[in-house]
Parts: structure tokens; sequence; C-alpha cells
């Protein structure tokens, strides 16, 4: 109590400043794999959906707090190392960048916002030999990317445009590890509209790892990337109301040296199937909505948005494993300036339509199973349970600084003082 | 709470001061000792006491890790004070053990324990400074051949001319003999050193820094070593906003180097080479008259290589991992005093309240 009103005392001397972050986002509902941005929602984040947002918001430094993120392996709860992570809300990445005006035009470099979509695809493209490994031993996944920069260039006026070009490169000689990621995005924005392409170039990884599983000492295996792309915009209907959508599409390849037969029984939960030799993928998602805010006063903000997103992801072995989704989420929002020094935001997401028909998990390799339940919801058809979703976060603002995150524990749904910020990030701007 | 309402009460009247210590050099980020002042410096530059004095510091910890070496989660406990004389500069310091090897710590030999550095240095248009290191411990349980002794001296020496500077640290001899079980045992670190030097030019400083040392252990007649050497060679830049707000960043090019030989015959060598070109940029600001807060994010970005070299196996090259960093801190200014600490929990990526400030290194200027 005594450091909370120590903290309150100082912030009552400051002024508000722009919030910015991938926390601020999720507390106003976003609901992306790669947290990448929304579209009727203003914020800096934006710049990984459309880069042509580095013109609205600039001259900035921007850290998240974390580190390597979640480390991914078939002992899910207690991994402690894995080559492949995952950024999650409990595990987040550390991540950050800067970006600064420069006459007319806009530069920036962001370090360490690895995506999780590529890493989710390369977790479901690991041979199932390689992520059951043996008995006991940890999941031997191909590795996510890592150590990512995204370079970030733009400029205009009337018409804004920006350019980010991403890469990651990793290797591993003990385990014949290699893994490269190369991605550039595009991005327009107008009078009343926005548009963007984004384009993955290359996202391979590739390993050779040893083994013990049913006679099968070595496993070489591959993930390679097919041209991917993100289409989309968003147009401005009237005042703040805005239609928006995406069309993301990602082709892969995959490799499996594993000589195991597509039925070998490995445990009552972990069964192969027929991964062997090279077979195809994709993961398509098709999003389309409608979003506004009503501004309540100079300060606060009601958001409410109406969308469907259509995910299909195809594991084409021989029995195929399948991904399907839809799903009519309606999100309500608020951000709230309660003071200065102080902006609370809320959400509350629910599916309105929520409809799965997921086959074959079996046929994806234990890891990726349970990475893809956890995403897209568990094996069978029916509607998705639980899709109620509240989401709160706060921003303290020291001037132009701002500290935001999230906050509260949705498990027993408290306001708990002893973590006052979750997915923490600071933002200066100068 | 009357007690509560007294702190706030004081601290809204209170002015800012310098901040010093490992706290915020951790929260600045990647090599920022090497181009952003703080009084910390001193111990790579001595000849920085001329301008960061009269003030004291201490560094709150206990013994530090299992094997007494000093981290951000397991502080040791340190501190001391710096006081101008005329147109001198003198100081103590106190716990400042140098870090010691697994060659050292993990065969049972007595590490350096309960150091201390005298500081000296003058201003006569150059700058001037120099420190001598002295550590000495003992541990004679009883029996002759369990007894374990340390003795380390070292010498520190630095210049400022202007927009230069020029230092070199110089371990002259840190010895341990007896590893708890045979008296004749001994670890000893031969002649290291770091020399290093920087350059302010159009509001950048270029830097670079040369760091060698070897520790030679001998084990009932054997013989290993553990040689390191880091190169570090690169440039940043300090852009105050405005007075109370500044925004930095530096990119260099970083060379480590590790080199063991366990002595037996036929002798196992590890060569271990790290090349990498970390880039880091951040920001400190004052938030109110009493608090500042500091963030930097750092990473290895396009060289990020690491080399393994083991007698009768194949060479391996790895890229490191997880090479994003962000480190946050905050200073707490009580009038001439100044709290400093490491906020926030890495792993979890939260901003807690039960834990405010870790790390803190209180200092006091008078």
């Amino acid at each position: 109590m005594k450091k909370l009103l120590l903290i309150g005392s100082a912030l009552t001397l400051i002024s508000t400043s722009a919030l910015a972050s991938q926390a601020r986002l999720l507390a106003l509902g976003m609901k992306e794999t790669d947290n990448e941005g929304m579209y009727h929602v203003s914020d800096a984040r934006n710049i990984f959906l459309n880069p042509a947002y580095m013109n609205i918001y600039n001259d900035y430094v921007t850290a998240e707090y974390g580190r390597e993120g979640a480390f991914i392996s078939k002992d899910t709860t207690g991994a402690t190392s894995s080559t492949t992570t995952l950024d999650r809300d409990n595990r987040p990445k550390a991540q950050g960048g800067f970006f600064k005006k420069q006459g007319d035009f806009v530069y920036g470099l962001y370090v360490g916002n690895e995506s999780n979509t590529s890493s989710l695809l390369r977790i479901v493209g690991t041979s199932a030999t390689a992520a059951i490994n043996s008995a006991a031993g940890p999941s031997k996944m191909l590795n996510s990317a890592d150590n990512q920069f995204d370079l970030f260039f733009g400029g205009g006026s009337d018409l804004k445009w920006g350019t980010n070009v991403t890469f990651a490169h990793g290797k591993d000689d003990s385990r014949k590890a290699k893994d490269t990621a190369l991605s550039l995005r595009t991005g327009l924005i107008g009078s009343g509209w926005d548009a963007h392409l984004n384009v993955s170039l290359a996202s391979k990884a590739e390993a050779v790892d040893s083994v013990n599983l049913g006679g099968v000492t070595e496993v070489s295996h591959e993930f390679k990337g097919k041209l991917g792309l993100q289409l989309g915009g968003s147009y401005v209907l009237s005042g703040n109301n805005r239609v928006f959508g995406y069309v993301k599409h990602y082709g892969w390849e995959q490799t499996d040296s594993s000589t195991l037969a597509a039925t070998t029984p490995i445990s009552a939960t972990a069964v192969l199937g027929g991964q062997n030799g090279t077979v195809k993928g994709d993961f398509t998602s098709i999003y389309l909505g409608w979003g506004t805010h009503y501004d309540m006063n100079t300060s606060d903000k009601v958001f409410v948005s109406l969308a469907g997103k259509k995910t299909d992801i195809n594991a084409k072995f021989a029995t195929k494993g399948e991904v399907r989704n839809l799903v009519v989420p309606v999100t309500i929002g608020y951000e709230a300036v309660a003071t200065e020094w102080l902006t609370l935001r809320g959400s509350v997401i629910q599916n309105i339509w929520g409809q799965k028909d997921n086959k074959n998990y079996n046929s994806i390799n234990p890891v990726g199973r349970g990475v893809i339940t956890n995403a897209f919801g568990s094996q069978g058809k029916g509607t998705i349970v639980d899709s109620t979703e509240v989401n709160a976060g706060a921003s303290l603002t020291f001037g132009k600084l701002v500290v935001d995150g999230l906050v509260g524990v949705k498990a027993t749904g408290a306001l708990a003082t002893d973590t006052l910020l979750s997915r923490a990030a600071l933002t200066y701007n100068f | 709470m009357r007690r509560n309402v007294l702190l706030i009460a004081g601290l809204a009247v209170l002015s800012t001061s310098a901040f010093a210590s490992k706290a915020r050099i951790e929260a600045l980020g990647t090599n920022s000792n090497l181009y952003i002042k703080d009084n910390r410096n001193v111990f790579r530059n001595a000849a920085t006491i001329n301008s960061n004095k009269n003030y004291i510091v201490t560094e709150w910890g206990t013994q530090g890790t299992a094997s007494g070496n000093d981290d951000a989660a397991t502080p040791r406990a340190e501190g001391g004070f710096f006081k101008e004389a005329g147109s001198l500069a003198y100081g103590l310091y106190l716990g400042n053990d140098e870090q010691a090897k697994a060659a050292v710590t993990g065969a049972g030999f007595l590490r350096q324990d309960n150091a201390l550095d005298l500081f000296l240095g003058g201003d006569a248009g150059l700058q001037w400074g120099a420190r001598v290191h002295y550590a000495n411990s003992k541990d004679e349980p009883g029996t002759a051949a369990a007894v374990r002794k340390n003795t380390a001296i070292g010498l520190g020496l630095g210049v400022v001319m202007g927009a230069a500077e020029g230092y070199a640290n110089v371990d002259l001899s840190d010895k341990s003999e007896g590893d708890g079980t045979t008296a004749s045992n001994e670890a000893k670190q031969k002649p290291s050193f770091t020399v290093g030097g920087s350059y302010v030019w159009s509001d950048y400083t270029f830097f670079a820094e040369v760091a060698n040392a070897k520790v030679e252990g001998k084990i009932a007649g054997v013989t290993e070593t553990d040689k390191d050497f880091a190169v570090t060679v690169g440039a940043g830049r300090v852009m105050e906003i405005n007075p109370t707000a500044r925004i930095f960043g530096n990119v260099a090019f970083a060379m480590t180097k590790n080199e063991t030989n366990d002595g037996a015959s036929p002798a196992t060598e590890v060569k271990t080479t790290n090349t990498a070109l970390p880039v880091t940029f951040g920001f400190e600001t004052d938030a109110t008259s009493w608090l500042a807060l500091r963030g930097s994010v750092s990473q290895n970005v396009v060289l990020n290589n690491n080399k393994v070299e083991t007698t009768g196996v194949a060479a391996t090259k790895t890229t490191n991992a997880n090479t994003t960093n962000v480190n946050a801190g905050a200073s707490l200014t009580f009038g001439k005093l100044a709290l400093d600490g490491s906020i926030g929990v890495k792993a979890s990526g939260t901003l807690n309240t039960d834990n405010l400030l870790s790390r803190v290194g209180a200092t006091y200027s008078f």
C-alpha cells in the first residue's frame, strides 16, 4: 500500500502522452497470433500490420519487458530450454525499438519481434519422431526465428507510405541446424483508407537430430516456407465507422527422414501420422469486420467491433491433419483517462458464432498438437467453448514516458497489487 | 499510514541528484559504461574520480552467488566513499571482489574476499587517477593440509584529457593456495589487464577496450589454464532531449575468446570464440523531481557467432540464442540521497510492487 501511494503521489504531477504497446491492444481485445495490430484502434503497434503507421507514430523509444518467451517442448509445463519459443502473455519475449522522424522521412529499428505464426508452422513442421525424441528425452524441435531485427523506412504526407524488412538467422552446427526468415512489409495510408501487403520471402529451418525411438536413431527434418502473403486494409465508411479485412496465406513443405510407419504407436497420446518424406501444408486466414469508436469526451473512448475470421490449416500427411475455425467475435472495449497520470482500459469479447471442425490431430506431432489445440480448440466438430474473455490494462503516464501493462488475474478475477502490471512496456516519446 | 504520508510529503519537495550504481549501468544496457557518464565508471577509469566525488555509495546484497560472484539476481554487498581534498580526490571502496573463475571456486580454493580499493586522483588540467586493489583472506581449520589462503593485488591508472580518455587496469597478482585437501595445490591469476580509451567527436563517443586474463591452476602436479581475451570497439551517442531526459544508443563489435587446457596428457583444449555486433538503445528521464526512470533494449544483429573448438572434436558453430535483452530501472531521489534499482521481472514480463526495486544501490552526495 505504501509503495502504491508513493507511485500515486509521483504520478499526480505529470501529463498525458501517446500510448503504444502490445499490452494496450491486448487489453482492448486484439486477437491476432502475432499481436500485429488492430485496424480500428490507432496505435503505434500497428506498424507490424501496416508499416505506414510509422508516419503517425514516431520519435519514440519503446522497450517491452520479457525474456526468451515460453519454451515449447512436449513437456510444455516444465520445459526450461528449447530451440523453439512462443511469445505469450505470461512469458513474453523481450523486444523493443525506436522510430525517428528525419525531415520528410521516418526510419526505425525494432528487435525481437519474432512471429508466433512462423513459430507455430515450424512447430507443426517438425518431425514427429524428433518432437517425441525418446521416452524421457526433451523434444528436438526445429528452431523458431531468433534475434530478429526489423528495419523501417517511410514517408509521405497526404499519402503516407512505409516499408519494413525483417530478417532473422540462426545456426547450430552441433545438430546441423540452420534457420532463416526474411520478409517485407509495405503499406499505404490515404484519406479514409489504408492498405498493406506483407510478404514472407523466406522461412526455412532444418536440423539433423539424434533420437531413440522405435529403432530410429537419427532424423533429418526440414521446414521450408513457400511464398507467404498478407493482403489487407481498411476503409472509413463515415465518421469513425470502418470496415476492414485481410487475407493471410502461407504454404510450406516439410521433410522428415524418419522411417517409422504411419501407425507406429508411440504412446496412448502420441501416434505418428505419416510424415515420412516430403509433405505439404498451408495456413489460410480470412478476416472481415467492422469497427468504430465513440468519443465519450475529449479523452475517453468506447470501441466496438464485429468481425468474422475463418482459419484453415492443412497438414497434408498420409492422414491429413486439419484445423477449421470460423469465429464471429463481438468486442466491446473502453479506454478512459482516469487521472492525468492513469489511463485504464478493458474489453469483453465473445463469439456470437464460433464453430470448429478440427480433424486428425494425431497426425500432427504431439508438441504441435498442443500448440494447435491451445490456439484453435481441440479436435472434433462443435462450438468453441468458453469464448468469453475479459482483458484489462493500464497506462501510467510520466510526462513523455508511458508505462503500459495488463492488469488483473483472469483465473481468479482478482486485481492483485503485487503484480502491478504484466506484459509491461515502457515508451518514451521524444 | 501516517508514516506513508510523511514519506510522500518528503519526496514532494526533494530535488534531483546524481545516480550511480550497478543497477543503473545494467538498465542502460550493453556497453553503456563505455560512453555514458556514471560514478561507477571509476572502476574502469580511476581518473573519473575527479568529476565524481563527495558521495557515499552502498550496493545492497550479501555474499553473492554460491560461488561468491556478483550477479543481478544475487548481488554482493559493497560500497565506499569518494571525497575531494583541494585539487585532489580520494576514495575507499569495500567489497568489490573480482569475479572468480570456476577453476578457483569449483576446485575449492579461497576466492578474493573482503577486497578494498583505494583511490587517488587529481586535476591539473589533465585529470589523472589511480586505484590500488587489495584482498587477503585465510582459512586455517586445524590441519595443515586443509589450510587455504588468497592474496590479490591490482592497480588501475587512468587519465581524462578533454574529449579523450585512456585507462589501464592490471591484476598484478591473485593467488589462491590450498584447495581444502592439499595445501600445495594452487590457483593463480597471471598478470592480466584491461586497457581502453574513448574519444568524443561530434556528439559521438568512439570507444575501444581490450582485456586479457589468464588463470593457472596447479592441482596434484597437473597445471590447467583458463585464458580470456576480449576486444570491444564501438560508438555511442547520448542525445539530451532536455536537461532531465536523454535517449542514447550504441553499436559495437565485440569479440571474446576463452581458452581452457585441462593439463592432462594428452591435454584437452577448448577454445570458445564469440563475435557479435550488439546494438543497444534506450532512454532515461526524470519522471518527477524525485523519480527517474530508465530502460533499454539490446540485441545482437547481423553478427552473432559462437564457435567452440575442442581437441579431437569437430568444431561447432552456433548463433547465440535469445540475445534480445530489455532492462529497466528507477531512481528515487530524496534530496541528496538517491536509491537506484532494477525494476520488473524479465521472465514473466511483469512490473511487481512486492519487490519495488532490486539490486538496490544507495548514494548519498555531500
